[in-house]
């Protein structure tokens, strides 16, 4: 059975009816053709003369060769197999070794809706193709010209949903992170609570606020979204607290990409100095702290979900997990319905 | 520019900024206080200090 059919499958490659990040904007150069694995797909992204930037199966309508391997036509990508030509709305516009044939014309080739925010490429994966995408809505850090925004990329070799533990699990910077240049300060012991919000909810400490990793809200809609602050020291200069939007994709089972903005609301010549800075130096800091959560993250044991011992710490964790198992059980029955009966036909 | 005024100056910029002086007249007064100067030997001024922080900040996302 198709892996992404199943309850098991969706929560391993991500559900669907969501845009998820495939990669970062230059990753998809002019003129190339780029193959990617994600969220259970096998994509081929290309830019068109245009740049405007199209997301297909990376397999040739007539006998499935990549498409990856073929030629870019500006307009349109050919087969290198037998030069079927396809264009971005997926159609076969040309039938080289047999013109006029029945393929030539027909829109075969699945094509994803693709859109580039933030310096990444995003593409929905519906549940339903031939239904149209849910509005791309990113989190305001990312979204507004009052904040500054680095985009920090990154592919690990752990499953995607330990980096969504790992992301819904802010006490681990008091202890893992806790010699970093963010997180040293706060207690270590610390009472959560969940507060429920349109779309997901915020899971925050109860008795400390603006010291360490305090609060993480996630958002789950036509997207899966992380937002979390982290307090900047005075070295960090004027400005608010160190902001991550994070979005995750599925490589494979053992393997995801994260897409980590680093943001401050920041404006003026403190915006320039927040990006001098943070080009500078803060970066490599701030990614040292993710080195440590990778490592962490690749070492962890493939069952990890099947033999655990939570306490209250973890109830984001256990939240977050039971919202998208019910989603996954509820997509994966639908993408194994059988099909309605064709209607009797009336005499 | 070689990297090592930016990192000189970001130094001097953090250790200013570590002391709580977050303020426009509070950083130019540090920093001239400090060695780093802009390029032409000058002290700082808050036009000068700013004009150089555009500069550094590197191309706009
Ligand atoms: S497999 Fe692509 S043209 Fe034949
Ligand atoms: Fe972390």
């Amino acid at each position: 059975m198709n892996p992404l059919h199943t309850t098991e499958g969706l929560m391993q490659f991500g559900l669907r009816d969501r845009w998820y990040p495939l990669c970062p904007s230059e990753h998809v150069r002019p003129g190339q053709l780029a193959r990617l694995d994600r969220a259970g797909e096998e994509l081929l992204l290309w830019r068109d003369a245009a740049g405007v930037v199209h997301v297909q199966e990376d397999r040739c309508p007539h006998r499935a060769a990549r498409l990856s391997h073929g030629v870019h036509m500006g307009d349109r990508v050919a087969c290198n197999y037998h030069g079927v030509q396809v264009d971005a709305e997926g159609t076969v516009v040309s039938v080289p070794g047999s013109p006029g044939c029945a393929l030539e014309g027909r829109r075969v080739l699945r094509t994803f809706p693709a859109r580039e925010h933030g310096g990444a490429v995003f593409a929905w994966f519906g549940l339903d193709e031939s239904a149209p995408p849910a509005p791309l809505e990113v989190p305001g850090p990312i979204a507004g010209e009052e904040w500054a925004h680095f985009l920090c990329y990154v592919e690990w070799d752990a499953p995607y949903r330990y980096s969504l533990d790992n992301l819904l699990d802010p006490m681990h910077g008091a202890f893992l992170h806790r010699n970093s240049h963010t997180m040293f300060a706060g207690k270590r012991e610390a009472v959560f609570q969940i507060r429920a919000t349109d779309k997901g909810f915020v899971f925050e400490k109860t008795d400390q606020r603006g010291v360490n990793f305090d609060w993480v809200e996630l958002t789950e809609g036509g997207a899966q979204w992380v937002t979390l602050d982290i307090p900047y020291p005075d070295t960090a200069g004027p400005g608010g607290p160190f902001t991550i939007v994070a979005a995750l994709s599925a490589i494979s089972e053992h393997r995801h990409a994260g897409f980590f903005w680093r943001c401050r609301k920041v404006s003026g010549w403190q915006r320039d100095s927040w990006r001098f800075l943070y080009r500078n130096r803060l970066e490599a800091r701030h990614f040292a702290v993710l080195e440590q959560d990778r490592e962490m993250a690749e070492a962890m044991p493939a069952d990890a979900w099947d033999r655990e011992n939570l306490y209250q710490h973890d109830i984001a964790l256990v939240r977050m997990r039971r919202l998208l198992r019910a989603e996954a059980a509820k997509q994966a029955a639908r993408l194994t319905e059988p099909a309605a009966p064709a209607p009797v036909p009336v005499a | 520019m070689p990297a090592s005024y930016e990192n000189a100056f970001g130094d001097e910029l953090e250790a200013v900024y570590g002391r709580g002086v977050h303020d426009l007249p509070g950083i130019v007064a540090a920093l001239n206080a400090s060695g780093v100067r802009p390029a032409n030997g000058a002290d700082w001024t808050e036009s000068s200090f700013t004009a150089e922080l555009a500069r550094l900040s590197g191309t706009e996302n």
